[in-house]
């Protein structure tokens, strides 16, 4: 040991004299102040490197040391700060390890009175406000190490000497003034240490008392200093520290309490100090609150350690000033939980400590469940408020206290009135709130099936209320706070106030979207939760209460679905809600929901179809977890199997005459996914759509959305009956051509001869009997049995026979999709033809007007008529034979039309590239009217081949498509089959060979012909 | 009951599925299945909660005419193939059997329930058979061999005779014996027999008629010696009697025919000294010609008509006002079936007093055989009590609905949820 200061005492040596020679060479101006400088820099080192040693340093040393450190100080004024700073420095080293706690009083007094003057200016002079900040820094250290080192011991070890006081007073000043007032951070932490230690050090309570308003009141100051700068976090946190520290010291319960158990056995002599004492502990109490009252905002600072400080700060004065200061305690009590709620992962522990205070004194619950009511009282009203935060923050800490009281299994049953009613309401107007900045609900164009082909696996609900961003902490908030009260034991109660059905049916607008909104969380997973304490517990099934609620939530949302989505648009909120529900149930239901549903299938697909594009996506959401849960591979075949009770629900809709567009929508879904064997349990849905079709046919997209269920039906129907038509493809075809014989030609002769005046005699009419031409074939030919149709076929005979009236329509588009629909319908229909001939005869007419109307001069509807009736020819074969004939003018005027119209088309497009042959024989990249000219070609086709023509609607023929048979094959078969040789005369002349006068015959005289 | 201003009744659901017109319908397994039957021939029975069918078979080769279930799993069907079947279908087999309708069936399936009995019988008259169960104590061997078979109790069937169509024969099963005979009228012209109810009480039977002349008889058979006593004569229809059906009270019963009157009478069940000219109580002209499948409610406060033109009508079981007319078939209706009724009260309270309205049972067919059926049904829930409560749950509120079933011409049966 003493060698180790001998080592430091020759170390020390050297610059220490070193100093000293210089400080006096400076002061008669023999030294720059930089030698000056670097003297006290090698003594600063030395003084460091001593330290470092254990024991190396004791006060003689030191004493030794300060020695020529005094010079500098008596000369603080001449000296440059630098050389004050390094010797302060130097002054700290010494007082911190060389005399601890060795300081004669005097030299502590000198150095306080000096460190004061330094670091504040001095107590009389004005105050010195150029303090260098260094300087400051330095002079604060070396305070809070004359404090910490001595504790103070110099200025009396058990009461200060009462001229002390204004020393003491004055360094106290300083330091506050340090703290409130401090340049900078750095200078402000300095000072609070030196306080710090200060408030360690002094033992003497009297002294503290004198101090304590003044520091209470700066640091209060500075805790709750509103104005522009913040104060740096590092020194609130220390403030905190500083302020518990010295709330603790002199105004805890021990302290007061001491002094009135001292009241208790005391003389009388001391009583009139004690009742001071006791009023003084009154008015600083009164005080006190109102600093804490000023510095509790600091609860919701943004720096967790603040936050921890205040923490700690609360904790502490409830520990230990629990009567003294119990008017603040409420307070802190609520601060307390407050900063539980905004714990982080790392604070976690906060609330644990809480428990433990809590549980030792049951007059805090008392506070915190009355905390607790005062804040869901106010919770509606700070959910109508724009603060976000501030809702973020009322729902935590409402979330907080009833994690504590749960703790302390507090029966929480006063409050469920006031909470249901006030949960509701905050969501209400929560939601009033976010809907305010209303957006606009996003059109979706997509249709059913096109929805369900997008192929959408969502199995989670976005949410309805608050999707804005700035209220999504709002509703999470919300949700914890669900789930927290449904988590309490006991809550079925508190549930059965929230999810009450009669409110959700009584009430309207936001407070029933509210309370439904809360029924859900608080019925999410319920089952799940509860099921697992029933196990554990083996209760009388609580789950039973659960399992109710969600059934009378169920239904109501079963209700909400039904109504028609028409009259219902604006609240699609709610019914993605109850959409919500009815997942839910599936959900919790599993396969046990198959059977609902009757109910809840065509709702869901109702909704599918809104121009909600948001209740849309629910709704597919919904979906997919009904098929999930239900146990269907996917959302198609859970539709598939369910198609009856769709096929009911859409059908009790529209025998009421609902309209809405969406069920039309998904009965085309539903037909294009079940296909053709639907389509016999849809009889009186069709007829239901045919009286709606009859009362509202102005409606045009009305009609439309309904023709376009009829078109699913019918091409569905068709798919499954293709092979039909070619079976009886060889009836009631016209006669082929035969190459005359000698004994037709014998016989056309003798007509001839009869009637002259006619150059050629009709050919025999095609018969309308096939049979009789083969009367070995089957045994009952000529009366076949009646096969019963199928329903299918009924079916599509009534939407045959209903549709053509609505030809009439003024719509383009709908006579278009009319046509098409007749054009896959007849295909279907030819297998019965007792059923199909009376069809064809009425459809004949008003088809064929379509075609011949030249108002209706559009192609696409020629087009499409065209090719209705070339099926219709097709199909009914001869049986049109007559009415053909009877329009043949008129179908040659169209042929004139259209070939005039198909030309002068491709002249403007194709600028007279080629002449109508060439043009005729692509089929690509032409124009309407050419398709419009194809189809009308077609359909003359059919007529010859299939309906068979009079000799001179063939000589019509052949005038107007010769000229196509060589460049079209299909043209030349029809025409070559009809008549071979009239296409080898226009052959011919289409060469341009002339015919070749045979040799003359005896008797016959052959005339000259020109072609 | 029901006000004006409420909006008109919709059907709660419809049962797609036949081809041809509906000509019966019953509700059966403790209104957990109804029975349909068509003019073709086909039965289906749908399970009411699911509303699909569970067993589709073809179990005549003409109309039927009727349908009814005796025991806990035996259906009876009367086609006009002259047949009176008697199938095996119990809850058990129906996962056996087909369940392809009639509308998508190409041929009829092969998969026929278990066939118990067959009695050729008359069906030239469209009248339905009646039943009951059979009152007359058993001989005491028989009844030990059936108890041990397991066997339901014996009934008596009532249908026209085979050879007089004026006349009725009633038989027994399971002995397929004639029990009795009733002959025609001889005084009156009565024509054939087109409507039929019968009721028996330890050895009495009690029979109502219905024929085309628009005549109403009751017979009553005393003791089964005796020769049946024509109690009640009445003519209140100037055309043929349709339907007929005994009140569940048992003392009066009412017609419905082709013309418009609905008449209710007196069922007297053996002839007074002093009063002997028994009267007709109420004939109510509805203006509606063309009603029949009458069917009564279990608890005798509705009852309901199918009519021509397509209407379903309930009226009132004591005054015989119309409550309601139901709209939604668009053909002719000809059938009706209420499911019947359980009082309001807890379940083994309930299931007693079933009993001892059984006891004295006096609606044809629908309550006929609740008492075993509840029990059997009761056994079954305990059974599937594992299944969860929710399926349980809705099968029970399925069972308790009070459905009211229409058939129609269109081959569709309408489920409607009222009273």
């Amino acid at each position: 040991m003493d060698e180790a200061r001998v080592t430091a005492f020759r170390a020390l040596k050297p610059p220490c004299v070193e100093l000293s020679q210089v400080a006096l060479r400076y002061k008669g101006k023999k030294a720059t102040a930089n030698d000056l400088i670097k003297a006290l820099e090698d003594l600063q080192e030395t003084l460091l490197a001593a330290s470092k040693q254990a024991n190396a340093l004791d006060s003689k040393l030191a004493e030794y040391a300060f020695f020529p450190l005094s010079y500098i100080f008596r000369d603080t004024k001449e000296l440059p700060v630098r050389a004050v700073e390094l010797a302060l420095q130097c002054l700290q080293i010494l007082v911190a390890h060389g005399w601890q706690g060795q300081l004669s009083p005097d030299l502590g007094k000198q150095l306080l009175i000096l460190l004061s003057f330094l670091a504040g200016g001095s107590a009389t002079d004005a105050k010195v406000k150029d303090v260098n900040e260094e300087l400051g820094t330095a002079a604060f250290d070396c305070l809070a190490a004359l404090f910490g080192a001595s504790r103070g011991s110099f200025l009396g070890s058990n009461a200060i000497q009462s001229q002390d006081v204004p020393i003491l007073g004055h360094t106290v000043t300083v330091m506050l003034d340090g703290v409130t007032d401090g340049p900078s951070v750095k200078v402000r932490l300095a000072a609070l240490a030196a306080l710090n230690n200060m408030i360690n050090g002094i033992t003497d309570d009297e002294a503290l008392k004198n101090v304590f308003p003044g520091i209470v009141s700066s640091l209060t100051k500075v805790l709750s200093s509103k104005s522009g700068a913040k104060p740096s976090y590092r020194v609130l946190t220390a403030s905190l520290a500083t302020l518990t520290k010295i709330l603790c010291k002199v105004i805890s319960d021990d302290k007061v309490g001491e002094s009135s158990e001292a009241q208790a056995d005391a003389v009388a002599v001391i009583e009139a100090r004690e009742d001071g004492e006791s009023s003084w502990a009154t008015a600083t109490a009164g005080q006190v609150k109102m600093a804490l009252a000023n510095i509790l905002p600091l609860r919701y600072h943004e720096r967790p350690e603040v936050r921890a400080a205040l923490f700690k700060l609360c904790i502490s004065v409830i520990q230990q000033c629990r009567r003294s200061l119990s008017q603040s305690i409420p307070m802190l009590t609520d601060t307390l939980i407050v900063l539980c709620s905004q714990a982080s992962e790392t604070e976690a522990a906060n609330i644990f400590t809480l428990n433990g205070i809590l549980a030792a004194d049951a007059s805090l619950l008392e506070i915190v469940k009355s905390s607790l009511h005062d804040w869901i009282v106010a919770l509606p009203r700070v959910m109508q408020s724009n603060d976000d935060a501030r809702k973020r923050k009322t729902i935590e800490q409402i979330s907080t206290s009833f994690r504590v009281l749960q703790n302390q299994d507090i029966r929480l049953d006063i409050l469920n009135d006031s909470m249901a009613v006030n949960l509701r309401a905050s969501v209400a107007a929560a939601i009033q709130d976010s809907s305010k900045s209303i957006r606009p609900v996003s059109e979706s164009g997509l249709e059913v099936t096109q929805l369900l082909q997008s192929q959408s696996r969502s199995m989670s609900f976005v949410p309805v209320l608050f999707n804005e961003s700035s209220s999504r902490t709002t509703m999470t908030g919300l949700q914890k706070l669900a789930v927290q009260l449904k988590a309490l034991p006991r809550s079925i109660s508190l549930q059965q106030g929230i999810v009450s059905v009669n409110t959700l049916r009584s009430t309207s607008g936001d407070e029933q979207l509210a309370s439904f909104w809360l029924s859900l969380q608080l019925l999410n997973d319920a089952s799940v939760d509860a099921s697992a304490v029933d196990q554990h517990l083996n209760l009388p099934p609580e789950y039973d209460a659960h399992e109710h609620l969600l059934d009378e939530v169920y239904s109501f949302s079963l209700d909400v679905l039904a109504k028609s989505t028409f009259e219902d648009e604006d609240r699609w909120k709610l019914q993605a809600l109850a959409l919500e529900t009815v997942a839910l149930q599936a959900r919790n239901q599993k396969y046990d929901f198959r059977p609902e549903l009757v109910d809840a299938l065509y709702p869901i697909l109702e909704r599918l179809g809104s121009n909600n594009a948001a209740l849309q996506q629910h709704a597919m959401t919904c979906l997919n977890i009904v098929s999930n849960s239900c146990d269907y591979p996917d959302s198609a075949s859970l539709i598939v199997d369910n198609a009856d009770y769709l096929a009911n629900a859409v059908a009790l809709k529209l025998n009421t005459f609902d309209i809405s567009p969406q069920a039309p929508q998904v009965l085309v879904m539903m037909v294009r996914l079940c296909g053709s064997a639907l389509i016999p349990y849809l009889d009186d849905l069709v007829e239901s759509i045919f009286s709606i079709l009859a009362c509202y046919h102005g409606y045009l997209k009305l009609v439309e959305s309904l023709f376009s269920v009829l078109n699913a039906i019918v091409e569905e129907a068709a798919k499954s009956s293709t092979p039909a038509i070619e079976a009886n493809s060889e009836k009631n075809r016209p006669r082929a051509y035969q190459p005359i014989s000698i004994a037709d030609l014998a016989s056309i002769l003798r007509t001839n001869l009869e009637q002259t005046t006619r150059p050629l005699s009709p050919p025999p009419e095609p018969t309308l009997d096939p049979e009789e031409e083969q009367p070995s074939s089957p045994p009952r030919p000529s009366s076949p049995p009646p096969a019963p149709l199928s329903k299918t076929d009924t079916l599509i005979t009534s939407i045959a026979s209903l549709t053509p009236s609505h030809l009439t329509t003024p719509s383009p588009a709908l006579r278009l999709g009319i046509l098409t629909l007749l054009t896959s319908a007849l295909p279907i229909l030819t297998s019965n033809t007792d059923n199909f001939l009376p069809i064809a005869a009425t459809l004949w007419p008003v088809t064929s007007i379509r075609l011949y109307d030249s108002k209706d001069n559009e192609p696409s509807t020629t087009l499409a008529a065209a090719n209705a009736l070339s099926i219709l020819c097709k199909c009914a074969g001869d049986f049109l034979a007559s009415r053909v004939e009877d329009d043949w003018d008129q179908v040659c005027k169209l042929y004139r039309r259209v070939e005039k119209e198909m030309k002068e088309e491709s002249r403007i497009q194709g600028k007279g590239k080629g002449k109508g042959n060439e043009i005729a024989k692509a089929s690509t990249g032409r124009g309407v009217r050419w398709k419009a000219w194809n189809a009308v070609v077609g359909l003359l086709l059919v007529t010859v081949r299939d309906v068979g023509v009079t000799s001179e609607m063939e000589d019509g023929i052949f005038e107007m498509l010769g000229w196509l048979a060589p460049e079209r094959e299909d043209v030349r078969d029809v025409l070559e089959m009809s008549n071979a040789d009239t296409l080898w005369l226009i052959e011919e002349k289409a060469r341009g060979k002339a015919l070749v006068k045979p040799h003359a015959l005896e008797g016959v005289h052959f005339r000259d012909v020109k072609l | 009951m029901s006000s004006t201003c409420l909006p008109p009744a919709q059907p709660a659901f419809i049962l797609r599925g036949h081809s041809a017109q509906i000509h019966a319908l019953h509700f059966t397994k403790n209104n957990a299945r109804l029975l349909t039957a068509d003019a073709d021939g086909w039965i289906v029975s749908w399970n009411l909660a699911f509303k699909r069918p569970v067993v589709v078979w073809k179990a005549h080769g003409n109309a039927v005419l009727g349908v009814g279930s005796w025991g806990t799993d035996r259906i009876i069907t009367h086609g006009r193939d002259d047949r009176l079947l008697v199938w095996k279908l119990g809850i058990e087999d129906e996962s056996t059997l087909d369940k392809t309708l009639p509308v998508d069936a190409v041929e009829a399936s092969n998969k026929l329930p278990w066939l118990l009995h067959m009695l050729t019988v008359n069906t030239l008259n469209f009248c339905p058979f009646a039943m009951c169960r059979d009152g007359m104590p058993q001989v005491l061997s028989t009844q030990k061999v059936l108890k041990d078979n397991n066997m339901p109790e014996p009934i008596l069937i009532a249908v026209p005779n085979t050879i007089d169509s004026g006349g009725i024969d009633i038989y027994q099963l399971p002995t397929q014996t004639r029990a009795a005979n009733i002959g025609a009228d001889r005084d009156i012209t009565t024509g054939m027999v087109m409507a039929l109810s019968i009721l028996a009480d330890s050895t009495r039977i009690q029979v109502a008629a219905g024929y085309e002349s628009g005549h109403t008889m009751v017979f009553v058979q005393n003791d089964p010696a005796a020769a049946f006593q024509k109690l009640y004569s009445a003519h209140q229809h100037t055309q043929p009697v349709l339907s007929l059906s005994i009140a569940p009270s048992k003392d009066t019963y009412i017609t419905t025919s082709a013309d418009a009157n609905i008449a209710k009478h007196p069922f007297p069940s053996g002839k007074s000294i002093w009063n002997t000219e028994l009267k007709t109580i109420k004939v109510t002209s509805t203006k509606h010609s063309g009603q029949q499948g009458l069917s009564y409610r279990s608890d005798g406060k509705v009852f309901a008509t199918a009519g021509w033109d397509s209407h379903v009508r309930v009226y009132s079981g004591k005054t015989m006002k119309e409550l309601a007319v139901l709209k939604w078939h668009k053909e002719g209706s000809y059938a009706t079936a209420f499911a019947a009724i359980k009082p309001v009260t807890t379940n083994i309270t309930s299931d007693q007093l079933f009993e001892g309205q059984i006891g004295h049972s006096a609606i044809p067919y629908s309550d006929q055989a609740s008492e075993e059926e509840t029990e059997a049904l009761v056994k079954m829930e305990e059974q599937s009590s594992a299944l969860g409560t929710v399926q349980q749950r809705r099968d029970e509120k399925a069972r308790n609905t009070h459905w009211l079933a229409a058939g129609a011409k269109d081959g569709k049966v309408s489920l409607w949820d009222i009273y």
